[in-house]
């Protein structure tokens, strides 16, 4: 029911709707009156209304009732057209013959029935022509923004998007605009906030376009530890002046992550056993790891693959045709003789690694990181603990990268024991996409 | 019909699509805004150009659009024109002629060319009308073959002509190959067979079984005949089955 008061008086239009009802209704009382066809088209339009009043909750788009406009026009049409005869009925004419009386009546009532749909036709039209000349909005706000966008654009740009994401990609001719909760199950607003946060060591600009009321004030978001978020275009969407349409950048400070020419660190202290990536497993440890591998259907996976001691392996049974290759690798090494090869390019999978337990206290992370091939890699870095009373494991912290080939970097963070209240111990997990080599992991208390 | 009124007649319905016509051009100018699911489409049917062969949607919420439309784009823009440009043409065009498929789906029905005018008149001015011919929609197109069903089967059943019940099912077909929701046009086929045999405009018994199985028909030739010729047979199989497709979970890495 809710359909009919609140979708359909849009695409049918609001005084059709009206007409259109009257009509139906007294179509309804001379039922009886009518011929054939008329029925029909009367039945048919009640099926019409009663079989999307019952899907009502799933029309999620007005347009789903665009087929009710042929009978709603009909019978907004017939409402008026028999309103005007009946009007024009006590009119009086000049004839004085009953005949002349009646051929007369008939061609007046037409000519000015006709004169009637004529004027209400153009109002309409004239209004609908009037409302696009000086609207206190801006209607076509996403080729406008995109084209604020397109003037200040550079070379390292990350587009983000909710609903708009497809017209801000074609109005910018971007290959990628990142599509952001097409769900909506959070407003454009919360998107952006929490954003900032996920985006901060991500080099470049970012750039995003969101729908916010008007009341919205980021000014806490304007400079922050993260970055400098600065407003660059506002439009309005609607008569109203409910929603604005908005284009900010971001410049993130990237407190995470250097790039650096060499390696330099302190090993010493180090909680992250193996964190050089120097010690092999031995045999006893690469039979349980083989077993596992079995039960994957990885057999074959050691064959080229030499896995470094106390980390782990992320690979599960969906990888048995293409699994990432984590493998230690000595050609072109980081430091030392080893470093650790993360290489998920083929695969639609992450290559993923875990370092052993640690266990919490406060502490600092640090790794070093190069990228190899072609492309940028994707890599997320993460405090991970397993949580007995939950079964599962949880990210306490969670920064993510993009790894340029050939640079390399230098990652650190802090880790405080506050983060893992239900926790006794934690690990250190990377996920890559891409392909990167790592080494020279340390975990070092504070 | 006098051979005076003829043209004069003619001559209206030329002026009603011209003027339709630039009107809608008019608007287009004004809001030329590609919608939403308009950018979805030019990316399907440039996909489709480039591989000759309609991709899916992967979505777990949508189900892929059926490929009438997006074939008849696809074909326009093969005449050196932007398939963006060619959709809002083919749009402003179909919608343009639904005015004068209304005339004549009340005229058959009342029998009153006045009334049917007046129609014509408010279907020229109506503003959603107007608004989803100006759009990169599959509506407007959807919406003239459910008018020509309309007509035809108003038309069939007043001549009592199995051709027009037919042209109907065709008609249909090509609806439902616009958008899945013209499936809604075989009931009221159905409810307007069954009102005029119990209202004996359909006066031969069992007649109306006959209609109904010439719509049926063609509707069924229709669907399957062009989906062959558009080279989309397993489309809407692939469409369900990418629709029902499960979402991969990763369980926890090995230790």
């Amino acid at each position: 029911m809710s359909f009919i008061l609140t979708s359909l008086p849009g695409i049918l239009f609001l005084p059709f709707f009206i007409l259109g009802a009257v009509g139906l209704f007294s179509f309804l009382v001379t039922i009886k009156k009518r011929n054939a066809l008329e029925k029909s088209f009367f039945f048919s339009f009640l099926f019409m209304g009663l079989w999307r009043c019952y899907y009502g909750d799933r029309m999620v788009s007005s347009r789903y009732a665009a087929l009710m406009i042929y009978p709603t026009l009909f019978f907004s049409a017939y409402t008026l057209y028999f309103l005007c005869f009946s009007l024009l009925a006590y009119l009086p004419l000049t004839c004085s013959s009953k005949k002349h009386v009646a051929i007369q009546s008939i061609k007046r009532n037409k000519t000015i029935c006709i004169f009637v749909f004529l004027c209400l036709a153009s109002i309409l039209i004239t209004s609908e022509l009037h409302k696009f000349f000086k609207p206190n909005f801006q209607r076509d706000y996403a080729l406008h923004a995109a084209e604020v966008y397109n003037r200040s654009k550079s070379t390292e740009d990350y587009l983000y998007s909710g609903r708009e994401a497809g017209r801000i990609k074609y109005y910018t001719k971007s290959e990628e605009v990142f599509l952001i909760d097409n769900e909506r199950t959070i407003s454009d607003e919360d998107f952006l906030r929490q954003s900032l946060s996920l985006l901060k060591n991500i080099f470049g600009k970012h750039y995003f376009f969101v729908f916010q009321k008007p009341t919205s004030v980021f000014s806490e978001l304007k400079q922050t530890d993260n970055g400098i978020l600065t407003q660059k275009a506002s439009f309005f969407t609607n008569k109203q002046k409910k929603s604005k349409f908005v284009l900010y950048s971001f410049y993130p400070k990237c407190p995470n992550i250097q790039e650096v020419e060499e390696v330099s660190y302190d090993n010493t202290n180090n909680l992250a056993k193996n964190g050089d990536f120097e010690s092999l497993r031995n045999e006893s440890q690469l039979t349980s790891i083989k077993n596992q591998l079995t039960l994957l259907d990885l057999d074959h996976y050691l064959d080229h693959s030499t896995i470094p001691a106390s980390w782990s392996l992320g690979l599960i049974e969906a990888n048995k045709s293409n699994p990432p290759i984590i493998t230690l690798t000595k050609s072109n090494p980081i430091e030392g003789n080893y470093s650790l090869l993360l290489d998920s390019s083929d695969t639609p999978f992450d290559a993923v690694t875990s370092s052993n337990s640690i266990i919490v206290q406060d502490s600092t992370f640090s790794l070093f990181v190069r990228g190899e091939g072609k492309d940028v890699s994707d890599l997320t870095v993460e405090i991970r603990s397993f949580v007995p009373s939950l079964g599962k494991g949880i990210a306490a912290q969670t920064l993510y990268f993009k790894i340029k080939p050939g640079k390399l970097y230098h990652i650190d963070g802090i880790i405080h024991k506050t983060d893992f209240p239900l926790s006794k111990d934690f690990c250190l997990t990377l996920s890559c996409k891409g392909t990167i080599t790592v080494d020279a992991v340390t975990v070092t208390p504070i | 019909m006098d051979s005076k009124i003829k043209p004069l007649i003619f001559l209206l319905f030329a002026a009603t699509f011209i003027f339709s016509f630039v009107l809608k051009i008019a608007l287009h100018e004004l809001d030329p805004t590609v919608s939403r699911d308009g950018i979805g489409y030019i990316g399907l049917i440039e996909g489709w150009k480039e591989d000759n062969t309609l991709s899916v949607i992967s979505s777990p919420k949508m189900i892929s659009p059926p490929p009438l439309y997006l074939f008849l784009v696809k074909e326009i823009s093969s005449f050196d024109f932007s398939v963006k440009n060619s959709g809002i043409a083919l749009n402003i065009i179909l919608g343009a002629l639904i005015p004068l498929v209304l005339f004549g789906i009340v005229k058959e029905i009342t029998h009153k060319p006045i009334l049917a005018w007046c129609t014509m008149l408010f279907a020229v001015s109506h503003p959603a009308l107007n608004e989803l011919s100006i759009q990169f929609q599959r509506d407007i197109a959807y919406l003239f073959f459910s008018a020509l069903m309309l007509w035809t089967i108003c038309k069939g059943i007043n001549k009592k002509n199995n051709l027009f019940f037919l042209c109907s099912g065709v008609f249909a077909g090509m609806a439902f190959l616009i958008r899945y929701e013209a499936l809604e046009l075989l009931p009221i086929a159905l409810i307007f067979i069954i009102v005029a045999q119990i209202n004996h405009k359909i006066k031969i018994k069992r007649k109306g079984l006959i209609y109904l199985a010439f719509f049926t028909l063609s509707f069924v030739v229709t669907v399957f005949l062009l989906n062959g010729l558009m080279g989309t047979s397993d489309y809407f199989h692939k469409s369900i089955l990418e629709y029902k497709k499960e979402k991969i979970t990763i369980p926890n890495s090995i230790q």
